[in-house]
């Protein structure tokens, strides 16, 4: 039998791809050739060399296959990952409006610039720079302060400054101490004389702490944020 | 890996006839039946090892071993297989407990579990000679990289003609002249370096 021919049979003998008749064959020449029995032994021995790389091979890319797994098992490839990110977008939604609902939120929005109302008036510097104190202190959100400056300016002999003066003092106390039955009672007095539009906005205000959202939001969820909040710090 | 290419292969006797043919075909089907079973294999396995305090093995080790040695008998066709996600996991079984009882931590009892079409009477074990593999590696290191990548696509069953391509050489007569004379050196180096490869 020619080399050409052994070699094909020992090839296929070590990739396991040889037929049983050819085994046979080979089984025999190796009985019977020495240097056959020998050849294979050899090759035998480098052929567990390459297996052996084979497999180290194999081994590296079933850790890459385990790898990209794990990434494509991310957070977002898992329904509950997506689930806790919606429910967190929530929690932040339901925290932000229950924010805007805070008292100080409340005197923040409706607060009234007397000199962005006021441009074109001729006033004194004193007025002017008593308006800018108070109105900084309660953009600072030193309300008491603030109330202090007012009530000098609300006692102004002109009516739309004495009024503007006294709503913001009226923010500045539900800033402090929220809507009790004291500063109820003066919003409706304020509501009864106030021009407009400062009698709309006090309108809308008082109606404000008998409101669906304002009990959902300041009430319930507000209270329960601010809770949490000092313990997550 | 490209997961949708992995649709293809439904059931286990395509996998079967894939990683018997060897070549790019049966390097995707591996890798596809890989992803496929992993998961299972894992989990189980790791349950295995959790409920043994004592093996100190990685499941990770496990999981791999008794797949490449599942991907040889496979390809050495002597596996009679009923379910290839029970037969990885009955070699990673086997493995385990070899492993244990090499080890003589526990005494074996009859275990009424259920079989998986691969019992523990093989003997192979996840403990290696690192010496011999070290040699075994060194060996393959001195060959050229050429001669490197043509015995790889060849004992991955890659056709002549498929390494020629590769290659890239001029015809499959050309393919299997180098490879032929790549082996017949590593056969030096394993002569000169005494080595047993086994």
């Amino acid at each position: 039998m020619g080399e050409h021919r052994i070699t094909t049979l020992i090839d296929q003998y070590l990739l396991g791809t040889i037929s049983p008749e050819d085994r046979s064959l080979l089984e025999q020449l190796i009985l019977s050739d020495p240097s056959v029995s020998k050849l294979v032994r050899e090759s035998e021995s480098a052929c567990r060399i390459l297996q052996h790389e084979k497999n180290r091979r194999l081994k590296e890319k079933l850790r890459g296959l385990d790898k990209d797994e794990l990434m494509h098992q991310g957070v977002f490839s898992k329904p509950i990952g997506w689930l806790t990110i919606l429910l967190l977008a929530l929690i932040a939604g339901l925290y932000l409006l229950a924010g805007n609902y805070s008292h100080t939120s409340i005197a923040l929005q409706n607060a009234e610039a007397y000199l962005e109302k006021n441009k074109n008036a001729d006033e004194a510097g004193e007025d002017v720079a008593a308006w800018t104190k108070a109105q900084n202190a309660f953009l600072a959100r030193d309300f008491g302060s603030a109330i202090q400056h007012y009530l000098t300016l609300s006692e102004a002999p002109e009516e739309s400054k004495a009024y503007l003066a006294k709503w913001n003092i009226l923010l500045a106390q539900l800033a402090i101490e929220g809507p009790t039955p004291t500063w109820k009672m003066s919003l409706d007095t304020f509501t009864k004389s106030a021009p407009e539009p400062l009698r709309s906005k006090a309108v809308k205000l008082s109606s404000l702490p008998d409101s669906f959202l304002y009990r959902l939001f300041h009430n319930k969820l507000h209270e329960k944020f601010s809770s949490i909040k000092p313990r997550l710090i | 890996m490209n997961h949708l290419h992995c649709h293809i292969y439904l059931r286990d006797d395509d996998y079967l006839r894939e990683i018997r043919a060897g070549g790019s075909r049966a390097e995707t089907a591996i890798s596809c039946l890989y992803l496929k079973h992993r998961k299972r294999t894992y989990s189980y396995l790791r349950t295995l090892i959790s409920k043994q305090g004592a093996f100190k093995g990685a499941p990770d080790d496990l999981v791999h071993d008794s797949f490449i040695l599942m991907i040889e008998k496979i390809q050495q066709d002597t596996a009679v297989v009923r379910s290839l996600a029970g037969y990885w996991i009955g070699i990673g079984k086997m493995l385990f407990l070899n492993q244990l009882k090499k080890d003589e931590r526990i005494v074996l009892v009859g275990d009424a579990e259920e079989k998986y079409g691969y019992e523990a009477e093989h003997q192979h074990s996840l403990v290696q000679d690192h010496e011999e593999n070290e040699k075994m590696e060194a060996a393959f290191l001195k060959l050229g990289p050429r001669c490197r990548e043509i015995l790889m696509l060849w004992i991955n069953q890659y056709t002549m003609l498929e390494i020629a391509g590769l290659m890239p050489l001029s015809n499959a007569s050309m393919a299997r002249k180098i490879k032929y004379e790549c082996f017949k050196k590593l056969k030096e180096i394993v002569n000169s370096g005494n080595i047993s490869g086994g």
